[in-house]
C-alpha cells in the first residue's frame, strides 16, 4: 500500500484539488451548502482553510493553475446552467474570461499552460464536447480535436508542448495524447472501464489519473506513454481527481472512507 | 437532531402569516388527522409501508440503468457496462454497489408518461393524472395515507425533501392531498448530510423546548396566541392540527423516528455523508416506526446548476459530468445501502420499494453535448413486498427512445400497483374516486 497522510477531516464531498505554492497550499472544490461549489484553500502545514474567493456568491469550481502559480482558470457559474471560463492573472490582477455561448452551455475542466500563455478548456458546441484553447486573455481560440465522442479533462504537459485529454472517440472513457498543436493523437489507454482526469507529473515522465476498476474509482500512475500503468494503492472505498505535488514524488486526491470525503496525500515514489 | 423551536419569522403583531400557514400545512396527517379511518393493515395489503425514492429531476436512463453500448456514437454515452446480479442485466459502471443488489429488485424498462416539462410531468408521476383546473389527484402516498390512516402516533405520509418538490418556476402540483384535500398531504421533512432532520413545523414557536411542549397547556397558549396574530381568519381544524403537532412532539418514539443520531455511525457511513443518504436512512427508521407511506426526493428543485439551487438530475449541460462526479456515486451508494439494509432487517418482506424519476433523458446527446427530457421510455426499480428480485421486465429498443418488448406502463398503472399493494383495493379506491381508470402491472406480482 502506498504511503497516505489525510489533509482535510470535515467529510464533506470534495472535488478537483490542485496544490499551489510549491505544494504548501491545496485549492480545491468543496460544497458550502447544497447550493454553492465553493473553491477552497488548505494550508498544508496547518489544516486551516478558507474561501479562495470569500466574495463569490455564485458556484465556482475546478481550478488550474500555471506552473508558476500566476495564471489561474477555473468555472464560474453565471446562470441556469450557463458556466464560464475565468482567467486571472493573479499577479498583474487582469481578469478574462470565455464566456459562455447561450442558453444552456458553457466549457467545462481548464488547464493553463506551464507559462501561463494558453489555456485549455472542453465546451460541446455541436453534439459532443471537443477540446479548444485561447491565450491568457481569453482570445486567439483554436479547436484541437474534432471527430466524434467526447473529449474532456485537457492537461498540458510540462514543457507545453503536448496535451493528455480523456475521450470516448472508441467507446468509453480512454486517454490519449496529443501535440499542443492538435496533432500527433495517440491513444496511451485501452478500456474496458473509463479511464479519466489524466495529468502529467511534474517532470513530464509520468502520467496520473482515475480509472473504475473494481467496482470503485481509484487513482493510477503510468508512463507518459501509456505503459507501466499501476494503481495507487490505498485503504479507501475510492479515489479520485488525483494531482500532482511539486516534488513529483506525491499526489493529492480526494478520497472516500465510511462514506466521508476528505482530501488525503499519497506518496508514489 | 432535531429543530425544535429554532424558526423564527415574526412580524409586528406576533407570529407571521407566513409561518403560521407552514404549520397549517405541514402537519396534517399526525395523529388526529385522521384517526377515523386509522386500522390495522387489510388482510390483503402486502406492503405494511411504501418507499417511494423519487429521482425528481429525471436521470438518463442510457448512462445509469438502460446503457446501449452497441448504439451509435450520438447515443450511447461515455461509460462502460457492468454485470449485475441478474442474468443479462447490465448497468453502466456508474452504479456498481446497486449492480450487486440486483437480486433483491425487480428492474422495469418500459415506463412512458404524458408530460415532458418539470412540474406537470411530476404531477403525472406522483398522482397518475395530469394537472387541471381545481384540485389535482392526490399524491399516491396522500392515497395511502387516507386509506391506511397514520403509524401510531407518526403521520400517514411523510415527503423527505427541503421543502414541497419544485422547478425554479413553480412547484409539483400532484405533490399532496389534492383531491383528498390538504389534511392528506404530507409532512414535509428535510434532513442534512449530517442526518440532521429539519421538521418545518416543529419550528414555529420562538423559544419553544421540547419540555414546555410536553406542557400542552404551553402549546395550546402558544398556538393560540399565534392564530390570534393572524391578519386573515383561522384556518379550519385548528385544534386536530395542534393536536397532531402536540401528539408528535410529546411521544419519545415519535421523536425518536426521526433522531438519525440514534443509528450506528457504521450505518449512517453506509448510506453515505450526502442529504439523499441521510434521508435514506430517515425514510428506513420511519418505515421502521410504522409510517405507511414515506416519499425520499432526492432533491427539492430540479435544477442541476444553477444559482441559488441544489445540484438536480435535471443535465441539460453536463450530463456525464454530472452523473459520473455528483449523483451516481451518491445515489449508487444510498440506494444500494437502503435496499440492503431493508433486506438485512427483515423489513423488504414487508416494505414495497419503488424507485424513478418524472421521466427519462433524450437518447441522443443533444448539441449542448448532455441529454434533454424524454417521456417516451424509461425505468424503475421495485423491491420488497414479495416482489421477485433478480428479474427484467420489459426491454426498451436499441437506441433507448421506446419500450420494445413488453407494455408501455404510464404513472397510473404504477400508483394503482403501489396502492393495490398497500392495502387500497379497487373498491377501497372507488370510494375514495381515487386513480380510476388504472390497472395494475401483474407482471410485477
Amino acid at each position: 500500500m502506498n504511503s497516505f497522510r489525510r489533509l482535510t477531516a470535515d467529510g464533506t464531498r470534495k472535488l478537483t484539488p490542485r496544490y499551489i505554492k510549491g505544494g504548501r497550499e491545496v485549492v480545491y472544490t468543496t460544497f458550502a451548502g447544497p447550493k454553492l461549489l465553493r473553491l477552497t484553500r488548505l494550508t498544508v502545514a496547518d489544516g486551516a482553510v478558507a474561501a479562495f474567493h470569500p466574495e463569490a456568491a455564485k458556484s465556482e469550481t475546478e481550478p488550474a493553475f500555471s506552473r508558476d502559480g500566476r495564471v489561474m482558470a477555473f468555472m464560474q457559474l453565471r446562470g441556469a446552467l450557463s458556466l464560464a471560463v475565468v482567467i486571472r492573472d493573479l499577479e498583474r490582477k487582469e481578469p478574462a474570461e470565455v464566456p459562455p455561448p447561450g442558453g444552456f452551455a458553457g466549457a467545462c475542466n481548464p488547464g493553463v499552460a506551464p507559462d501561463g500563455s494558453r489555456v485549455l478548456f472542453a465546451i460541446a458546441e455541436n453534439t459532443h464536447q471537443k477540446v479548444f484553447s485561447v491565450n491568457a486573455k481569453g482570445g486567439d481560440r483554436k479547436q484541437l480535436t474534432d471527430g466524434v465522442g467526447a473529449d474532456n479533462w485537457p492537461s498540458y504537459s510540462p514543457d507545453g508542448g503536448r496535451i493528455v485529454f480523456g475521450s470516448s472517440r472508441l467507446g468509453v472513457y480512454d486517454l490519449f495524447v496529443m501535440n499542443a498543436d492538435g496533432g500527433g493523437v495517440r491513444r496511451l489507454t485501452h478500456g474496458p472501464h473509463r479511464s479519466v482526469r489524466p495529468e502529467f507529473s511534474p517532470d513530464g515522465r509520468r502520467i496520473a489519473f482515475a480509472r473504475f476498476v473494481g467496482g470503485a474509482m481509484r487513482v493510477w500512475v503510468m508512463d507518459a506513454d501509456g505503459r507501466g500503468a499501476r494503481p495507487v494503492v490505498t485503504d479507501s472505498e475510492g479515489d479520485d481527481y488525483p494531482g500532482w505535488h511539486p516534488d513529483g514524488r506525491r499526489l493529492v486526491v480526494a478520497s472516500q472512507r465510511a462514506g466521508q470525503h476528505d482530501l488525503y496525500e499519497v506518496g508514489v515514489g | 437532531m432535531l429543530d425544535v423551536g429554532s424558526f423564527r419569522t415574526k412580524t409586528c403583531g406576533g407570529v407571521g402569516r407566513r409561518a403560521f400557514l407552514r404549520l397549517a400545512t405541514s402537519v396534517p396527517m399526525a395523529l388526529g388527522a385522521s384517526a377515523a379511518v386509522a386500522s390495522a393493515n387489510p388482510p390483503t395489503a402486502r406492503a405494511r409501508s411504501v418507499l417511494f425514492v423519487f429521482l425528481w429531476g429525471a436521470p438518463s436512463h442510457l448512462d445509469t440503468l438502460d446503457p446501449k453500448p452497441d448504439a451509435p456514437a450520438e447515443y450511447r454515452g461515455p461509460f462502460g457496462t457492468i454485470p449485475t446480479r441478474t442474468p443479462g442485466l447490465r448497468f453502466t459502471e456508474l452504479l456498481p454497489q446497486l449492480a450487486q443488489q440486483s437480486h433483491l429488485f425487480t428492474m422495469v424498462r418500459t415506463h412512458v408518461t404524458s408530460e415532458s416539462g418539470h412540474p406537470e410531468a411530476g404531477t403525472v408521476a406522483l398522482s397518475g393524472f395530469s394537472e387541471r383546473a381545481g384540485p389535482v389527484q392526490p399524491n399516491f402516498g396522500a392515497v395511502v395515507g387516507k386509506h391506511r390512516g397514520p403509524g401510531g402516533r407518526l403521520p400517514a405520509f411523510v415527503s423527505l425533501a427541503n421543502g414541497v418538490p419544485a422547478d425554479a418556476s413553480r412547484r409539483i402540483e400532484g405533490h399532496g392531498g389534492g383531491t383528498l384535500t390538504a389534511a392528506n398531504d404530507p409532512m414535509m421533512v428535510g434532513c442534512s448530510e449530517t442526518g440532521k432532520a429539519n421538521i418545518a413545523a416543529l419550528q414555529l414557536l420562538p423559544g419553544l423546548t421540547p419540555a414546555q411542549i410536553v406542557d400542552r397547556r404551553t402549546l395550546s397558549g402558544r398556538l393560540d396566541r399565534a392564530a390570534r396574530g393572524l391578519s386573515g381568519p383561522a384556518p379550519e381544524n385548528w385544534g386536530r392540527r395542534e393536536q397532531a403537532a402536540h401528539q408528535l412532539l410529546t411521544n419519545p418514539e415519535s421523536r425518536a423516528a426521526f433522531d438519525l443520531s440514534r443509528e450506528t455511525p457504521a450505518t449512517r457511513a453506509r448510506y453515505g455523508q450526502s442529504e439523499f443518504g441521510q434521508s435514506c436512512l430517515l425514510g428506513r427508521r420511519l418505515v421502521e416506526a410504522g409510517v405507511p407511506y414515506v416519499q425520499v426526493n432526492y432533491s427539492q428543485h430540479v435544477e442541476a446548476m444553477n444559482p441559488g439551487y441544489e445540484h438536480g438530475w435535471d443535465t441539460h449541460l453536463y450530463n456525464f459530468e454530472l452523473h459520473q462526479d455528483l449523483h451516481c456515486p451518491v445515489f449508487d451508494r444510498a440506494f444500494s445501502a437502503l435496499l440492503a439494509d431493508l433486506a438485512d432487517r427483515g423489513l423488504l418482506d414487508t416494505t414495497l420499494v419503488v424507485c424513478m424519476g418524472e421521466f427519462g433523458r433524450t437518447p441522443r446527446i443533444s448539441k449542448g453535448g448532455a441529454r434533454d427530457h424524454w417521456p417516451n421510455c424509461y425505468p424503475s426499480v421495485w423491491a420488497g413486498a414479495g416482489i421477485a428480485g433478480g428479474r427484467v421486465l420489459g426491454q426498451s429498443d436499441r437506441r433507448g427512445q421506446e419500450p420494445a418488448v413488453g407494455r408501455p406502463l404510464p404513472p397510473l398503472l404504477v400508483g394503482t400497483t403501489i396502492a393495490e399493494l398497500a392495502g387500497v383495493d379497487a373498491q377501497r379506491r372507488a370510494e375514495l374516486r381515487v386513480l380510476d381508470g388504472g390497472s395494475v402491472i401483474h407482471e410485477l406480482l
